[in-house]
């Protein structure tokens, strides 16, 4: 659906060049929600703006559907952006236009004939859950309604795909699962490809299917996301996904404790078998949580423990093989 | 003393005639050309639609001359195009050539501040729409910058009553014509406070009539 190839932008020149985005090469399939994550000043926006030709690339092509639009200016650029809808961290909506109107621009912007405007403006309000707010003005809505104002522009001109830079990044934790959850039913029910950047990865793993890892301008790693939080390969990518499982155990916990403390890795099926309470009636050993946390990306458990084993120092040594033998993963920490 | 008062009166209400058009003519010119200008100088700017360096530097430098010329300056220097244009130098006709001049340069800039005060946010996403400059300038960046434009208005109007008095100076007439025949050059006293007084509540009228509208189409 989507091809980057090789895509580098570059900004100014000479001592003040910067480099924005940097060889990058991705692969989007047709209804895919794609992620693409990494801190601010990675690239991420620059590079998500080549896609609608907001940021033309330095060099490296744009691929659409097989088509190469790099090249493209005029009426054929604004018509590959009919087909591309995209929203906002900032909603981006015009304060002295009624939410009627905001929406109504895009569909004017198309030349939809007059009298079809208001019944589109109406299915598309219905879409995002605001057709009781049509005639208000954006000053007098919430953030998430903004960007379910926002959502309702976008996809006026029926758009293959949805460009999302930052969308939930001004909401609060409540508002913004709702607004994931609209983009999730419409990537479901009307099969577009959704493309979104943040910088959380609770919105990654919430929504996307696949993922790439921004930093510096280049993409340090890709793939599926739960493959991704399980298994992550680059340093920045750990660093990242550290961050979601937060499992810092308080110092004395692991100089005072008893016995052996291990860190188990769960991941799929085998995170929903009974290990611990095996191991304790196999080996008779005392199991004591210190800490854990289990997540589920798309429907698959991913989670971490921190267990003490205590007892007889042979079956301890015993227990702690047979752990090892069940889990995706085991340290030990002391 | 009551004939004085009348005459005094037939002049005054001559007077204002005479301000309200020098002040109507260059108001109408100043949103006729100084909103294109305006317009102009901001899309021709960096990082957007139109961006041309040469056309925004040529017009940029073209808007400070005018401004920074002093209008009672400005009177005498453009009294030969004022002569060619109207066919004379003298009467409120007249006047009203530098004072549109003027005007136009000072609210072309005004114009360009209220784009300016539009948001880079909402014009991309219009482009991200598929709008073409003509859709975002008509659409997006005249009704969102509207209030602006009508603050601006309001005070291109204050400043041109004032503008229009020192036009009196070479004979354009008007209220501050009058002032200065009567009050400065006759020593009637009265006649200069009064003409001070309606000038005040002119400006006062001017002001609340802009500020009325602007708050009416604002809707941040």
């Amino acid at each position: 659906m989507i091809k980057l190839n090789d895509i580098q932008v570059r900004f100014g020149g000479g001592e003040s060049l910067i480099e924005a985005v940097r060889d990058v090469t991705l692969h989007i399939g047709r209804g895919e929600i794609f992620g693409i994550v990494g801190s601010s000043g990675a690239g991420k926006s620059t590079l998500l703006r080549t896609i609608n030709l907001l940021e033309r690339p330095t060099d490296g092509s744009v691929l659409i559907d097989g088509v190469d639009i790099t090249g493209f200016t005029g009426k054929k650029l604004r018509r590959h952006r009919l087909r591309t809808g995209m929203i906002f961290q900032q909603f981006n909506l015009m304060d002295t236009k009624t939410v009627y109107n905001n929406v109504a621009f895009a569909l004017k912007v198309a030349a939809l004939p007059k009298n079809e405007i208001a019944g589109r403006v109406a299915e598309l309000l219905a879409l995002v859950g605001l057709s009781d707010k049509s005639d208000v003005y954006p000053a007098q809505l919430s953030g998430g309604q903004k960007q379910r104002v926002g959502i309702a522009r976008a996809l006026a001109n029926s758009p293959q795909v949805l460009l999302c830079d930052e969308p939930t990044s001004a909401l609060d934790l409540e508002t913004t699962s709702s607004i994931l959850d609209l983009l999730k039913e419409i990537n479901r029910t009307l099969g577009i490809t959704i493309v979104i950047i943040t910088h959380e990865m609770a919105v990654v793993k919430a929504i996307c299917d696949r993922v790439a890892v921004m930093n510096a301008g280049e993409i340090v790693e890709q793939g599926c996301v739960y493959d991704l939080f399980a298994n992550p390969k680059n340093e920045y990518t750990r660093q990242l996904v550290a961050r979601t499982f937060n499992l810092d155990l308080p110092p004395r916990l692991i100089e005072h404790g008893d016995g052996m403390v291990l860190k188990l890795h769960y991941r799929g099926e085998r995170a929903e078998e009974p290990i611990i309470s095996d191991t304790v009636r196999l080996f008779g050993v005392q199991v004591n949580i210190l800490h854990g946390q289990i997540e589920y990306i798309g429907g698959q458990p991913l989670g971490s423990l921190i267990v003490s084993l205590g007892g007889e120092a042979e079956s301890v040594c015993l227990a702690a093989a047979y752990i090892k033998s069940q889990t995706a993963g085991m340290e030990v920490l002391q | 003393m009551s004939e004085t008062m009348r005459e005094m009166l037939q002049d005054l209400g001559k007077a204002f005639g005479e301000t309200f058009q020098m002040v109507g003519i260059s108001l109408t010119l100043s949103i006729v050309v100084g909103i294109p200008l305006g317009l102009l100088l901001y899309i021709t700017d960096r990082g957007l639609f139109l961006q041309n360096r040469f056309i925004n530097a040529v017009g940029g430098f073209l808007v400070n001359v005018i401004r920074s010329v002093p209008f009672v300056i400005l009177l005498v220097l453009v009294l030969p195009l004022t002569q060619r244009m109207v066919g004379s130098t003298i009467g409120p006709g007249a006047a009203s050539v530098p004072l549109s001049i003027a005007a136009i340069a000072f609210y072309a800039r005004l114009v360009q501040v209220s784009l300016c005060e539009v948001s880079r946010g909402v014009i991309e996403a219009a482009t991200a729409s598929g709008a073409t400059p003509m859709q975002i300038v008509i659409h997006v960046l005249l009704p969102e910058s509207l209030p602006g434009l009508l603050r601006g208005l309001t005070v291109t109007g204050v400043s041109l009553v004032g503008y229009s008095a020192m036009a009196g100076i070479v004979g354009g007439g008007g209220v501050g014509d009058l002032a200065i025949r009567f009050g400065y050059y006759r020593y009637e006293t009265n006649v200069m406070v009064v003409t001070v007084l309606l000038l005040i509540v002119l400006v006062q009228l001017v002001q609340s009539v802009g500020d009325f509208a602007a708050n009416r189409v604002d809707r941040k």
